[in-house]
């Protein structure tokens, strides 16, 4: 069973490295960027738990006590932290697109407040991703 | 503000996915195939969130927008009871 690991493991350890290495293009706005990339990555990772609880829940919740309390929670607080990340994500974007286009019609300070609001919700959206991995990881062997 | 999936995270994902490969061999072998469509939709998504290196176009919002109001109706983030 273990020789049947090593592809998945090689191919996994693969996905580390291709995504160690970010970057974004010039011009381009990093906290724009980074907010929908992270974004993306929290949604990602939070659907992975959510289906593989769907398809092994029944198996799994044999092994683990708690897992299927812990993934239903996360399953209830979820929608809202990535809806309020991506509707700030939304506000972000549209200042900027206007202080691009004409600096007069929004402050500095007017922009900042967005990318402050926008900030505290893709953290949060981050965090839920994060509680997915640990939920995962409660899985026996599967936490180094 | 970190724009990489943490590798904390995708250790864990490595390790409960490799935890549950075993499964394949007893009666749970019915797994291995939606395991392995599974480890490779994860390896998809991930390239494709780390390949991102500009904002996003209106199409590409469109499509996240679409994409996340799917993902909240489908089976799968219903609390399960």
């Amino acid at each position: 069973m273990r020789r049947q690991r090593v592809p998945v493991f090689a191919v996994l350890a693969a996905v580390v490295l291709i995504t160690a290495c970010p970057y974004i293009k010039p011009g381009e706005d990093p906290v724009l960027v980074n907010s929908e990339r992270s974004l993306a990555v929290a949604t990602d990772s939070i659907d992975a738990l959510f289906k593989v609880d769907y398809q092994y829940g029944p198996v799994i919740d044999a092994k683990v006590p708690g897992w299927k309390g812990a993934v239903n929670e996360l399953r209830l607080r979820a929608p809202s932290i990535l809806e309020a990340a991506n509707a700030a994500v939304k506000a972000y974007r549209a200042g900027l697109t206007l202080y691009r286009a004409d600096p007069t019609q929004i402050t500095q300070a007017q922009l900042n407040a967005l990318a402050n609001d926008l900030g505290t919700k893709i953290v949060a959206a981050v965090e839920a991703g994060q509680q997915a991995a640990k939920v995962a990881a409660t899985v026996p062997g599967g936490v180094k | 503000m970190s724009t990489n999936p943490p590798a904390s995270m995708t250790d864990a994902w490595m390790n409960l996915l490799l935890a549950l490969a075993p499964l394949a061999a007893g009666p749970a072998g019915a797994i291995a195939g939606p395991l392995a469509a599974l480890v490779m939709a994860l390896i998809q998504n991930w390239k494709a969130d780390a390949a991102q290196n500009g904002e996003l176009t209106p199409d590409e919002v469109a499509a996240f927008d679409a994409k996340l109001a799917a993902l909240e109706a489908s089976p799968a983030w219903q609390v399960r009871t």
